[in-house]
């Protein structure tokens, strides 16, 4: 098992793919430590992809690429701007807002992040705003694009704990603009004490404020279109994916005007080698979730927290803490389809409801794309800002306080994030 | 130990598989002296059903006890054992399972194809549940109900005047809630355990279907058994089958009080226009003569 | 004839990237018709999910091939950048080697499933599952194909920096 473990750490710093560290460590661990052959490599990896209700992650990463190639980000980015531009450390609370905006069309955080920091970061750097500080809150701001709906972790989730993605998309609302509210706070705070740069803020008009609201209206649809289709009973959450990647196309071509036939292959593509490249991540990592519970690691695990405290309040905390420290280090999916499978029955077990632990276990993660040594937000940000991981990291403390709240607040009252999915009647 | 044969299963460990797969390890240590036992993988840990078939050719799965439906992919003729109203009601499908020549006809057509047979478990009488009260066969016309994806099922269904809707398990619960399907066809356990009766309180008590699981080995890993292990095996393997099958007959009619209690309308619609639907579809699955040896030999059983 | 294989292969990467295409624009349609079906024809069709799951299969797999010409597969590079070229181009080969292992077992275990596809059917279209299965090794030949080609593509810069643009492709 040692061996297993150095090797997959000498992958990762090697620069493998994570996608292959995962599948070559799997191999090694079934060498080493069974006796099963090798075929159930393969065997996982196919059933991995072989689930019609996954099919929502293709499709929903086509909707993002779609409205991003359609002017999308632009428009909420300028709408964003003309509904808060007048607060101090405005760009840092156009920002938030903006990201808040795309994470209701957009499943991924890192996409998210990498759209609101193309358009801010040159901004930022013009107006000499702090450039690291913005990097770190955007990577932030924009990690919530996995906890507001719709979201490729949640789908993922739902699908390995086997609970209805249509609820835990209602349930990760509050949550997620909660966290926005609280990182603007932290924005403020962070401005309110700097100088002068930070008080340069467009006056608000209402007349911007309509235009540009207009102009980003039939963006805002997909959300409404997603969830009420969910909701209403119109369609199951993979072919709302679907609807959703289609009224994207219809609005890029008819709507905004921006996009050409011409450009549909080249997105396609893009969407394509997206989604594999994260989908086969789900492949490979099931097959070390496979080799964990041939092992009858979940039972063991179960037996031993359940002998250290039964109390769902004290398991609360010891997840928190694994996840997030396991959230620095790995990959979202990965993290997930190995994990989870083992900690959400005896979650079950101790009374706490599947919903309310797959939010906690998604808003962990979200903060893990966000910390370093390995976040993927973060790298985009940092990337986009065209400064070194270390330097973002220096200004992540405030941001990540903001997180923190939200994360004791989801985990502790149980009604902020089921609340909604209450009123909705989707749960007792 | 000398031998730890791995089960895999799909569902609780307190529910029928579970407890069907660790009584025959119980006898298998008691009638082995300790030399031989079931290791069980419960709620699919292992792999889904189609995934525990294939493991029991590739050596990564020992046991594996599966809907009839899932391994009718693999060994086309045992769909005979998915035909609607196949059996007079649970005890003569009981009955038929432990038939000799039954068992033999189906270990037949499951070695050609590399497998090995067990035994039979039961999964259950299957009803219909709805969001609106079936009284009558009618009153199922142009409902969207969701059924197995399997051709049988979704031809008796369209024969009873439904609307047959394949979906995935795990979006059933939310599909009913939303009504992107309008009913759909299960067990009293699973109706009763996942709680659709939260989103489809009606519950159309038809038992169109007997579910039957059969419990397979690969034939080749069988053969590599000791022999002494094969024997104390085939002896188990029987004794758990019968056993699980009157635990789940018992426990139906708990989970029947249960789904009363929890203020399910239960209706009782005439069985025999349904029957009568069902006719026309059996005869387009009996094509082989396999499968319309094992019809005849199973509707011969008193 | 070291050229000549380069443009062999990245003839072959056209006809992938089109073959991936067409089996996401399958994928949508089969989703779409499924919809469509019963809202306003009052039938499910069985059929198009299986079909649309089976695209989605051939799709991850190929595309898997796609996003490593495209450097696309997420992967920490921090430390293998900072060395000099001849350890970084060791680096670069071990990475491969990793890499290539894998996809070889891969391909491997995948015999037995093509054995059992070859009786096994799906449920819905009843066609023989080898067609599916066969994805997996096709796949993976892909995969370790476009793995050498990126050695030798990056043989002179193994890790050069990323710029905003390939990061965000990235992720
Ligand atoms: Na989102
Ligand atoms: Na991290």
């Amino acid at each position: 098992m040692l061996v297993v473990a150095i090797a997959f750490v000498v992958f990762l710093a090697l620069g493998v793919p994570v996608v292959f560290v995962l599948g070559a460590s799997a191999v090694l661990a079934l060498i080493t430590t069974t006796e099963v052959p090798l075929a159930i490599v393969s065997q996982r990896v196919f059933a991995g992809l072989n689930s019609f209700t996954l099919m929502a992650i293709p499709f929903f990463v086509f909707a993002g690429v779609i409205m991003d190639a359609g002017g999308i980000s632009r428009r909420i980015v300028a709408f964003a701007s003309a509904l808060i531009g007048w607060i101090v450390g405005s760009l840092y609370q156009v920002s938030c807002v903006a990201a808040a905006g795309l994470a209701a069309i957009s499943g991924s955080g890192s996409a998210d992040t990498a759209a609101v920091s193309a358009i801010m970061q040159p901004q930022l750097r013009q107006r000499r705003y702090d450039v690291d500080f913005g990097a770190a809150l955007i990577a932030c701001a924009g990690s919530m694009a996995q906890v507001i709906p719709p979201s490729l972790t949640m789908i993922i989730l739902a699908v390995v704990s086997n609970v209805s993605i249509g609820t835990l998309f209602i349930a990760g609302i509050v949550p997620g603009f909660l966290c926005i509210l609280l990182l603007m706070v932290c924005a403020y705070v962070f401005a309110k004490r700097r100088g002068d740069t930070y008080r340069d803020a467009e006056p608000f008009t209402w007349s911007r404020l309509l235009r540009t609201g207009w102009a980003a209206t039939p963006a805002m649809v997909m959300p409404f279109l997603i969830l009420g289709g969910i909701l209403g009973g119109a369609f199951t959450p993979t072919e709302a994916a679907a609807v959703a990647a289609t009224y994207g196309l219809l609005v890029g071509f008819f709507v905004y005007r921006e996009l050409r036939l011409s450009h549909l292959p080249a997105l396609i593509l893009r969407t394509a080698s997206l989604s594999a490249a994260v989908m086969l991540i789900i492949g490979t990592a099931s097959v070390f979730s496979w080799l964990i519970a041939n092992a009858n690691v979940p039972q063991m695990l179960r037996d031993w927290l359940l002998s250290v405290s039964d109390s769902p309040l004290v398991f609360l905390l010891i997840v928190n803490l694994l996840l997030l420290f396991v959230g620095m280090f790995m990959e979202t999916i990965a993290a997930i389809l190995i994990l989870v499978p083992v900690l959400a029955p005896i979650a079950i077990q101790l009374g706490i409801d599947p919903i309310h632990f797959s939010v906690i276990v998604v808003m962990n993660f979200a903060i893990g794309t966000a910390t370093p040594p390995y976040g993927v937000s973060l790298f985009v940000a940092s990337s986009v800002a065209g400064r070194t991981v270390m330097q973002v990291t220096r200004k992540l403390g405030l941001p990540l306080i903001a997180m923190f709240t939200v994360l004791i607040i989801i985990t502790y009252i149980s009604d902020v994030p089921l609340f909604l999915p209450r009123m909705f009647g989707l749960m007792e | 130990q000398d031998v730890t044969l791995r089960a895999s299963h799909n569902a609780n460990a307190d529910e029928p598989y579970g407890v069907g797969l660790r009584k025959m390890d119980e006898l298998l240590r008691e009638r082995t002296g300790g030399k031989a036992a079931i290791q069980v993988f419960d709620n699919a840990t292992l792999g889904d059903e189609m995934e525990s078939i294939q493991g029991t050719q590739m050596g990564t799965v020992d046991i594996a006890v599966t809907a009839n439906e899932t391994l009718a992919n693999f060994v086309p003729d045992l769909s005979v054992f998915s035909l609607p109203f196949l059996f007079a009601d649970s005890e003569q499908m009981d009955r038929a399972l432990q038939d000799p020549e039954v068992i033999a006809q189906a270990q037949d057509v499951l070695n050609a194809q590399g497998f090995h047979l067990i035994t039979f478990f039961s999964a259950g009488t299957r009803h219909v549940m709805t969001k609106q009260p079936i009284e009558e066969m009618s009153d199922l016309d142009g409902l969207k109900i969701r059924t197995m994806q399997n051709p049988a099922h979704v031809d008796t269904f369209r024969a009873f005047g439904a609307n047959p809707t394949p979906l995935a398990y795990t979006e059933l619960y939310g599909a009913l809630e939303t009504g992107v399907v309008d009913g759909a066809e299960a067990a009293n356990t699973n109706f009763y355990a996942q709680k659709f009766y939260e989103v489809a309180p009606d519950w159309a008590m038809i038992g169109w279907l007997e579910l039957v699981a059969p419990v397979i080995m690969g034939e080749a890993a069988y053969q590599a058994l000791p022999e002494d292990v094969r024997a104390a095996l085939d002896e188990v393997g029987a004794e758990a089958g019968s056993f699980q099958r009157a635990a789940y007959r018992e426990s139906d009619a708990a989970r029947e009080a249960d789904i009363e209690a929890a203020g399910v309308t239960i209706t009782r619609p005439d069985i025999q226009p349904f029957r009568d639907a069902a006719e026309g579809v059996k005869q387009n699955y009996l094509q082989s003569e396999a499968q319309q040896k094992l019809f005849e030999l199973i509707s011969n059983v008193e | 004839m070291i050229p000549l294989i380069e443009r062999a292969c990245l003839l072959l990467r056209h006809v992938m990237s089109a073959v991936v295409i067409v089996l996401f624009s399958v994928m949508l349609v089969a989703v779409l018709v499924q919809v469509a079906g019963r809202y306003f024809f009052g039938f499910a069709i069985s059929q198009a999910a299986e079909i649309a799951t089976f695209s989605q299969i051939w799709l991850v797999l190929l595309g898997a091939g796609v996003a490593v010409a495209r450097g696309q597969h997420v992967a920490i590079d921090v430390l293998p950048a900072m060395l000099p070229l001849v350890p970084a181009r060791l680096a670069l080969l071990l990475i491969a080697l990793t890499s290539g292992v894998f996809l070889v077992v891969l391909a491997y275990g995948s015999l037995p499933l093509l054995r059992m596809g070859e009786f096994q059917t799906s449920p819905a279209l009843r066609i023989p599952m080898k067609y599916m299965y066969a994805c997996l090794p096709v796949g993976a030949a892909y995969m370790i194909l476009e793995l050498i080609l990126s050695v030798a593509q990056r043989w002179n810069d193994p890790f050069p920096p990323p710029t905003p643009e390939t990061e965000e492709e990235a992720v």
